[in-house]
C-alpha cells in the first residue's frame, strides 16, 4: 500500500477529532497521574530510606553516678588485723621505757582507715558482688536482647543475660562511682542496678561490717538510636526525595502535546491496518452467514 | 590479453568454489530440519561448556558464579528446547531469523546462567513465558498484509540525509578535533569520550546516522552492487567512530557484513547457529590454552565475547530482577512515557546505575547494561516484561510484511543489529534513540516501488 505525504496529511485532517480526543484523554491522564506519581514517589522514598534494623525490644544505656561512703559501728576487725603489729611495737617501746603516745594511737587509727577504705573501694568490683547480680538476672530469667545486624542476620535468640558484658564500673579514690549498664532495656537496667546496690550493701556488711551509703548524683537512660538497614542506606544513595509535585496545568499541557503525536500516530496506524487488511473473499450467491 | 587471462582465472576459481559449495548447499537444503536441530542442540551444550570452563572461571568474582543445580539445569534445558521447537525454522524469513537470534543470543545465555549460578527461577519462568507468547504472536497464522510505503519523498529524503551525514561528520571535528589513528587505541578512546563536547541533541543525530542511516545506505549499495558508494559508507562509519570513540560504531560493521554475506547463501539460520557454536568453542579453547600462561589474547577473547557480550548481559538481567523485585519499579518515569505523563522519578540515577550500586558498585560511577527483558521488569514488573515482548512481537510482525527475497538480505542485516542491541538496551530506547524507528522510516520510504521523479528532484 502506498501513500504520498499529502495522503498522510489528508488522513490526519480527516480524523482531526480522533487526534483531539487522544489529546484530551492524554492531557487529563497526565494531570491525574502526575499528582499520583508524586505522592506515591514521596511515600516510597520515606518508606525505603527510613527502614531501621528490627529489634524485639528497645535497648539503651543507663549511666548513674553516686558519691559513695562507708561507716562502721564495730572496728574490731581492723583492730585485730593490726593487733599483732601493735603488740610488737608496744613491747619494743616498753623495753626502752617509752609508753605509747597519742600520736602513735592516731597513726594506728589512720592505718586502720586506710585498710578499711581499700576494702571499701574494692568492694564495688568484688567478684562476689558481680556474681550476686548475675544470680539475680538468672533468677529473673533475663535474656540477652535479640540483635538484628544491618545485613538482616539475627543473633541467637534466648541466650541467658551475661551481666558482666553489660556492666562498666568506674570508681575514683574519692568514692565517686559511675555505673554504666549498656545495651539493655530501661526496666532491666534499673532492676540490675538495684540488685547491684543490694549486693554491695550485703557484701559490705558480711565481709567488713561496713555500712555503705551512696548519694545519687546523676542518672541518665539513653535509648539506643535505631540503626538504618543496609538497604535503607543504599536507598538514601540511589533515591532522591521528590522536591515538589508537578504543576497540574503544565502536566496537562505536556500530556496534550504528546497526545497530538500519539493521536497522529494512532490515526495513521489505524488507517494502515485497515488499508492493508487482506481482502475478504466475495460470498457466493445463496451462502448464508453463520 | 592479460586482463582476459585474469578474468578466466577468476571465473575458474569461482567455479571451483561453487562446485564445492553447491553440493553442500543442496545437502543443507535437503536435510534442513535435521541440521538445524543438530546445530541448535550442539549450540546449547557449547554455550553451557563455555560458561563452565571459560566465562565462570574468568569472571566468577563479579557475578558469573558456579553453583550448579541439576533441577535447574533440567528446567533450563527443557525451556530452551521448548522455545527452539516453538520457533519455525524457515530460511529466508526475517521473523524466524530474528526470533532465533533472540533465542540464541539473549535467552539461551540466560538459561545457562540460570542453571549454573542458581539464579531466580521465578524470573527465568517470566522470561520464558514472555518469549513463548512473543513467538506465538509473531507466528500466529494470519492472512498476509500488504506492506506500507511512503512515496514521492525519496529524493528529498536522500538529499536531506546526505546533508545530515555531512553535518554529523563535520561538527565533532569542529568541536573536539580529530583523533585520527589514535582512535584505534582502545584505552585512549575513554579519554576521548570523557573530553568530548557536542551541541545539545547532537547525540541523537550521531546515533541515528551510525546505527540506521549509514548501515541502511551501505546495505542498499551492496544490494545494488554499487561497491564504491558502499566503501564510502564504510569509510564514513569508520570516520564517525574515529570522532566519537564509540566502539560499537566500528564493530557494527562486522555483523552487518557477515549477516549480509551469509544471508545470500540461503542458509543464514543454520549458519547463525553454526557460527555461534564456533564462537563458543573458540572462547573455550582460547581461555583453556591461555589462562595458565596468562597470555592476553585468550583472556581478551574470553572476556569480550564470553563475558561482556554473552553472559554479562544475562547476569545483569537477573540483577535487575533481584533489585526491582524488592524495590519500587520505575513505571517509565525516566523515559519518554515519564515525560508524557509528567511522572516523578524516584531514583537519582538511571536504572542501570541503580542496579550497579545495588550490586556494590559506586553509585553513578558506571552503568549496568541490560536488555529489554531486564529493563521492562524494572519498569513495570511482569506486566512490563509481557508488554515489551508484545510490542516487539508486533514490530517483528510488521517487519515481516516487507520480507521479499530481494529485500531479505538488507532487512535481516539491518534489523539483526537492533536485536543484538536489545540484549543491552531497553526496547523503547532502541526504538527512539538507537535508530530502529528511523530504520523503519527508511524501509517505508526506500523499499517501495521505484518511482519517477515527480517531486522536482531529478535522479543524477
Amino acid at each position: 500500500m502506498e501513500y504520498s505525504v499529502s495522503d498522510l496529511i489528508r488522513i490526519l485532517l480527516k480524523r482531526w477529532y480522533v487526534v483531539l480526543l487522544v489529546m484530551a484523554i492524554l492531557g487529563g491522564a497526565a494531570g491525574v497521574l502526575s499528582q499520583r506519581s508524586y505522592q506515591s514517589a514521596l511515600a516510597e522514598y520515606e518508606a525505603y530510606t527510613t527502614r531501621t534494623v528490627p529489634v524485639n525490644q528497645e535497648t539503651g544505656d543507663l549511666v548513674a553516678s553516686y558519691q559513695c561512703d562507708f561507716s562502721m559501728q564495730d572496728m574490731s576487725r581492723y583492730r585485730e588485723r593490726a593487733a599483732s603489729k601493735n603488740r610488737f611495737i608496744e613491747a619494743y617501746l616498753a623495753q626502752d621505757g617509752v609508753s605509747s603516745s597519742d600520736a602513735r594511737r592516731y597513726q594506728e587509727a589512720e592505718n586502720a582507715y586506710a585498710a578499711a577504705n581499700a576494702d571499701f573501694l574494692q568492694l564495688f568490683t568484688q567478684e562476689s558482688v558481680l556474681a550476686e547480680v548475675q544470680a539475680f538476672a538468672a533468677g529473673q530469667g533475663y535474656d540477652e536482647p535479640v540483635v538484628v545486624q544491618a545485613d538482616g542476620t539475627v543473633s541467637e535468640a534466648e541466650q541467658p543475660l551475661q551481666t558482666a558484658e553489660h556492666f562498666q564500673l568506674e570508681l575514683d579514690s574519692t568514692g565517686l562511682l559511675t555505673v554504666s549498664i549498656t545495651g539493655l532495656s530501661e526496666d532491666m537496667a534499673s532492676a540490675l542496678l538495684t540488685a547491684y546496690w543490694q549486693a554491695v550493701e550485703e557484701a559490705g556488711m558480711a565481709l567488713y561490717d561496713m555500712q555503705i551509703s551512696a548519694e545519687p548524683l546523676t542518672r541518665v537512660y539513653v535509648p539506643q538510636k535505631l540503626s538504618l538497614t543496609e538497604d535503607a542506606i543504599l536507598s538514601q544513595t540511589v533515591m532522591q526525595k521528590p522536591e515538589r509535585a508537578p504543576m497540574f496545568l503544565r502536566a496537562v499541557g505536556k500530556g496534550a502535546a504528546f497526545g497530538f503525536l500519539f493521536g497522529c500516530f494512532g490515526v495513521l496506524l489505524y488507517t494502515f491496518i485497515r488499508d492493508t487488511a487482506p481482502e475478504k473473499k466475495p460470498r457466493r450467491a445463496g451462502e448464508s452467514v453463520g | 590479453m592479460r586482463q582476459l587471462f585474469a578474468q578466466t582465472a577468476l571465473l575458474r576459481t569461482r567455479q571451483s568454489i561453487l562446485s564445492i559449495l553447491q553440493p553442500l548447499s543442496a545437502f543443507a537444503s535437503a536435510h534442513h530440519t535435521a541440521l538445524i536441530w543438530c546445530l541448535g542442540i550442539v549450540y546449547k551444550f557449547a554455550l553451557d561448556a563455555m560458561y563452565v570452563w571459560a566465562a565462570s572461571p574468568l569472571y566468577s568474582y563479579a557475578g558469573l558464579t558456579f553453583s550448579p543445580s541439576f533441577f535447574k539445569y533440567v528446567v533450563a534445558s527443557a525451556m530452551y528446547f521448548i522455545l527452539f521447537a516453538l520457533l519455525p525454522k524457515r530460511e529466508n524469513d526475517i521473523a524466524c531469523f530474528l526470533m532465533h537470534l533472540q533465542l540464541a543470543y539473549t535467552v539461551a545465555p540466560m538459561l545457562s546462567f540460570y542453571a549454573f549460578s542458581g539464579a531466580s527461577s521465578r524470573y527465568m519462568l517470566m522470561v520464558f513465558l514472555a518469549v513463548a507468547i512473543q513467538a506465538c504472536i509473531v507466528f500466529a497464522p494470519a492472512a498476509e498484509r500488504k506492506p506500507i510505503h511512503i512515496t514521492g519523498i525519496k529524493n528529498y529524503v536522500t538529499v536531506a540525509l546526505g546533508v545530515l551525514g555531512i553535518f554529523v561528520l563535520v561538527v565533532p571535528v569542529l568541536y573536539n578535533g580529530f583523533a585520527g589513528i589514535k582512535a584505534f587505541d582502545f584505552r585512549y578512546i575513554y579519554e576521548m569520550r570523557a573530553n568530548a563536547v557536542y551541541p545539545p541533541g547532537f547525540g541523537y543525530l550521531q546515533i541515528w546516522l551510525t546505527r540506521a542511516i549509514l548501515p541502511f545506505a551501505l546495505l542498499t549499495c551492496l544490494m545494488k552492487k554499487r561497491y564504491v558508494p558502499a566503501a564510502l559508507c564504510v569509510a564514513a562509519q569508520i570516520i564517525a567512530y574515529m570522532e566519537s570513540g564509540t566502539k560499537f560504531e566500528l564493530f557494527i560493521l562486522v555483523p552487518i557484513l557477515a549477516i549480509w554475506l551469509l544471508s545470500r547463501t540461503g542458509h543464514l539460520l543454520k549458519l547463525m547457529y553454526l557460527g555461534m557454536t564456533c564462537i563458543c568453542v573458540l572462547v573455550l579453547l582460547s581461555y583453556q590454552l591461555d589462562h595458565v600462561s596468562g597470555a592476553a589474547f585468550g583472556l581478551n577473547v574470553s572476556f569480550i565475547i564470553g563475558v561482556r557480550a554473552i553472559f554479562h548481559p544475562a547476569d545483569n538481567k537477573f540483577n535487575f530482577y533481584q533489585y526491582f523485585s524488592q524495590h519500587p519499579k520505575i513505571h517509565f518515569s525516566e523515559g519518554l512515557l515519564g515525560k508524557v505523563f509528567s511522572l516523578t522519578d524516584l531514583y537519582a540515577g538511571s536504572v542501570g546505575q541503580v542496579s550497579y550500586a545495588a550490586e556494590g558498585g559506586e553509585f553513578l560511577a558506571a552503568n549496568m547494561n541490560t536488555g529489554y527483558l531486564g529493563d521492562s521488569y524494572a519498569q513495570m514488573g511482569l506486566i512490563g516484561t509481557l508488554s515489551m515482548a508484545f510490542l516487539l512481537a508486533l514490530i517483528v510482525r510488521a517487519l515481516r510484511t516487507y520480507n521479499t527475497p530481494a529485500a531479505y538480505p538488507l532487512l535481516v542485516s539491518l534489523f539483526s543489529i537492533y536485536f543484538i542491541i536489545l540484549n543491552d538496551i531497553a526496547l523503547l530506547t532502541v526504538l527512539f534513540t538507537n535508530g530502529m524507528l528511523v530504520a523503519f522510516l527508511l524501509v517505508f520510504i526506500y523499499l517501495g516501488k521505484q518511482e519517477d521523479s515527480s517531486n522536482g528532484i531529478q535522479r543524477i
